[in-house]
């Protein structure tokens, strides 16, 4: 991590939280969650940890950011972290990938009238030639992981291993994307809370 | 190539349940007389490489420490939201997605936190729409909007929340609840799969 970066919040910058306001001091009553998930961010975007390179570490996170929080100062920083060319190829995902969740079939047979079954989502055929077929199915995984979590099964897990990846690779990319749905949900809710000032923060 | 472990003779539960499940994986993680110092210290708690969960998760040991010490605050940091609340949306969120494992434990926390056990198992057995009272239908309203995808969460929620009570300290603490378990249910969810109680 570099000097300067230790300051940089992506939180407060999408966000748009300056020192002292409100929301501010809310994170701040909470220093170790604001200076981990900020820690979690640059141990999932800004490495290579476990050779997973930082472009496809994007595309993946612009990916599900797209999906979870569409049209938002988030999604549009993930974008801007690609190059043009996946820019054109997130598009073409997106056009095609459901975006309603959570759905899914229950594994559990007591919960079977609870399942609201979707079909698999598959990478466009020529958008899959252009990604390569590892990365089509990490993509393939996290849309799953994103729309429709509880039909994940043994064999799910086994796709991404059959693409080529190893055990470390695959606990990388479940985190990318876990983590990914977390921060979507945090700056959505500290957002609103932005947006919709209280009274005791008007006085 | 990385073998995947289907466990044909697991006993798994039916349905939601309070009852203390196990979790087994789907790949072997690695042993924890083979984690690296490194690893070890990345789990936060030294107890925690009893866990297969966990040790898998130390494939990635930067990120499972953040996670790990993020948790810890958002869950037990005093001041704020009640412990009881906090475990509410955790259970919620992991009801709505559809996480048995994780609906289990923060469902035994949030009945122990609270000592309203019955309200709880209204939760798991009727689901998110259930009739919790106030406080609970807008925590867990809350949890479910943010929950959705695309994220529903707003205006409305705020309102409802701030209606029940809650300011926005305790506002931030349902978000960062129910937004900690969209990263927990889908590690648990995807990685392997609950068992019954031997």
């Amino acid at each position: 991590m570099s000097p300067e970066s230790i300051d940089v919040d992506l939180i407060d910058q999408v966000v748009g939280i300056a020192p002292g306001d409100p929301l501010d001091t809310i994170r701040r009553a909470r220093p170790v969650a604001r200076d981990q998930v900020q820690a979690a961010e640059q141990a999932l975007f800004e490495t290579d940890t476990n050779d997973i390179p930082r472009d496809q570490r994007w595309l993946v996170g612009a990916f599900v950011t797209a999906l979870t929080v569409p049209g938002t100062p988030l999604d549009e920083h993930r974008r801007a972290g690609l190059d043009p060319d996946r820019a054109v190829l997130l598009e073409q995902l997106l056009s095609s990938a459901p975006d309603q969740g959570p759905r899914g079939s229950y594994r559990e047979p007591g919960l079977a009238t609870e399942s609201q079954p979707v079909e698999r989502w598959l990478v466009p055929d020529d958008v899959r030639a252009q990604l390569g077929e590892p990365l089509a199915a990490v993509v393939e995984h996290a849309h799953l992981l994103v729309i429709h979590p509880r039909d994940s099964r043994p064999a799910v897990l086994g796709r991404l291993v059959e693409a080529g990846w190893t055990r470390q690779q695959v606990v990388t990319w479940s985190q990318l994307v876990a983590f990914t749905s977390f921060q979507t949900r945090v700056v959505t809710g500290l957002t609103a809370l932005k947006q919709n000032p209280g009274t005791e923060q008007a006085a | 190539m990385t073998e995947i472990l289907t466990h044909p003779d697991l006993s798994r539960p039916e349905a939601f349940t309070r009852a203390e499940l196990g979790w087994v994986p789907w790949i072997e993680p690695s042993a924890a007389e083979d984690l690296s110092e490194r690893q070890v210290e990345s789990l936060v708690q030294p107890s925690r490489t009893a866990s297969p969960y966990f040790r898998l998760l130390a494939d990635d040991p930067d990120v499972v420490e953040a996670r790990t010490k993020a948790d810890l605050e958002i869950f037990q940091a005093k001041g704020g939201l009640e412990r009881a609340d906090r475990e509410l949306a955790a259970a919620a969120v992991s009801r709505h997605n559809g996480c048995v494992f994780c609906a289990s434990v923060h469902a035994r926390f949030a009945a122990h936190y609270s000592k309203q056990p019955d309200l709880v198992d209204q939760l798991l057995d009727e689901g998110v729409g259930a009739e919790l009272g106030q406080r609970w239908n807008a925590v867990v309203a809350a949890s479910v909007a943010l929950t959705d995808t695309p994220v529903a969460f707003g205006a409305d929620q705020v309102t409802q929340l701030r209606e029940a009570g809650l300011d926005d300290l305790e506002i931030s603490d349902v978000v960062h609840s129910a937004g900690f378990f969209n990263w927990a249910n889908r590690l648990m969810l995807s990685l392997g799969e609950p068992e019954n109680p031997s």
